[in-house]
């Protein structure tokens, strides 16, 4: 029986919707960080499954929404980056004042863009699932949002702004936050984290793939350059994030799952 | 890299997404918008990120449109003379 609570935590900037899985010894605290928008909807699951695994290795675990998202209070029209770097320092502070067990974020995709220097290097291992480090490339895609419901003869998107406000693909939000995560890049975030912090980069590759494409190469490189205690994995599995039904990706799951063993076994 | 080649490439990027169609579905003429419920906005944008990752070109935001998403043979058209017109 997993012991499982659904709370409002008092965040710095409101109350944020966690649920947290505690067992009753702790080996380390994961910290599953919600990636950005709609990726947000396509990991959870995953991070369900994981978090549920990872209990059985004696982790305690909190999945969250952002503030302005989800659960959680405020709206997103009223959310800055920087609030939302404020409450992940302020949980993983939290975490620190009570154990000195180690300490793991789980990031997929967009989430490494609410990473700052400072929060990393007050963690002990990285676990980055595909992560996409390119704040200009991933607001690009998302105002494509935008671009492609104008294909559609049903059009329940819209862009209409005025010089503070966008919408699109239902969410309003500030244009300040899209030129903050604009200006998110590898060199930004990686600039002078410090060496002990473990960092495991995932690739999975689906059917047919057989290595990484040559901008996923890139990025790995400049991350391995600017960090060195940096290992990459590569996984034979489903982009379940992709997919337009629930995937379990079983494979990359078992393997993240014995990261974490290894941190345990690493004392 | 000829256009079959792209094709299957589309075919294996295509079946990740909607893994609920068989292989035997995604051939050069299989319509893709306005036919599969699945191939939504988000869809085309995910496929446009892949595309970008895998084929290493940049897809302007001009040539998103009804009729090079019509088909798995127009995008691959589409690919084709961007891939082309780098070498």
């Amino acid at each position: 029986m997993i012991d499982i609570t659904a709370e409002f935590w008092p965040g710095p900037n409101g109350g944020l919707f966690r649920i947290c899985r505690s067992p009753d010894k702790i080996n380390g605290h994961i910290l599953y960080v919600p990636p950005l928008f709609e990726d947000a909807n396509r990991h959870r699951h995953v991070f369900t499954r994981s978090a549920i695994s990872a209990y059985q290795l004696n982790f305690k675990s909190i999945i969250y929404d952002a503030i302005g998202t989800g659960d959680s209070q405020k709206n997103l029209v009223d959310v800055t980056l920087a609030m939302w770097h404020e409450e992940l320092l302020a949980q993983i502070i939290q975490i620190r004042l009570t154990s000195d067990k180690p300490l793991v974020l789980c990031l997929p995709t967009s989430a490494v863009l609410l990473l700052t220097t400072e929060i990393i290097n007050k963690v002990d291992v990285l676990q980055l699932w595909q992560p996409e480090f390119n704040g200009k490339r991933f607001v690009q895609q998302f105002k494509r949002l935008a671009l492609t419901q104008d294909l559609s003869s049903i059009k329940t998107y819209s862009l209409p702004s005025d010089d503070t406000i966008i919408e699109i693909a239902g969410y309003r939000l500030q244009h300040q936050l899209l030129d903050e995560l604009t200006t998110q890049s590898l060199k930004s975030i990686f600039s002078d984290v410090a060496a002990k912090v473990k960092c495991f980069h995932f690739e999975l590759l689906s059917d047919g793939e057989r290595e990484l494409t040559l901008s996923r190469k890139n990025q790995f490189q400049k991350l391995s350059q600017l960090h060195l205690n940096t290992h990459l994995i590569t996984v034979q599995d489903y982009k379940y994030w992709q997919a337009s039904e629930l995937i379990d990706p079983k494979e990359f799951l078992a393997i993240s799952l014995k990261c974490l063993q290894e941190i345990i076994d690493e004392g | 890299m000829n256009k079959q080649e792209i094709v299957n490439r589309l075919a294996k990027i295509l079946m990740n997404m909607m893994p609920s169609y068989g292989q035997a579905y995604w051939q050069e003429d299989s319509e893709l918008f306005g036919v599969l419920p699945e191939f939504d906005s988000m869809s085309i944008v995910t496929l446009i990120g892949e595309i970008e990752d895998i084929f290493d070109i940049l897809i302007d935001d001009e040539d998103i449109d009804a009729e090079n998403f019509e088909t798995i043979g127009a995008l691959a058209s589409l690919i084709m003379n961007m891939v082309n017109s780098i070498d």
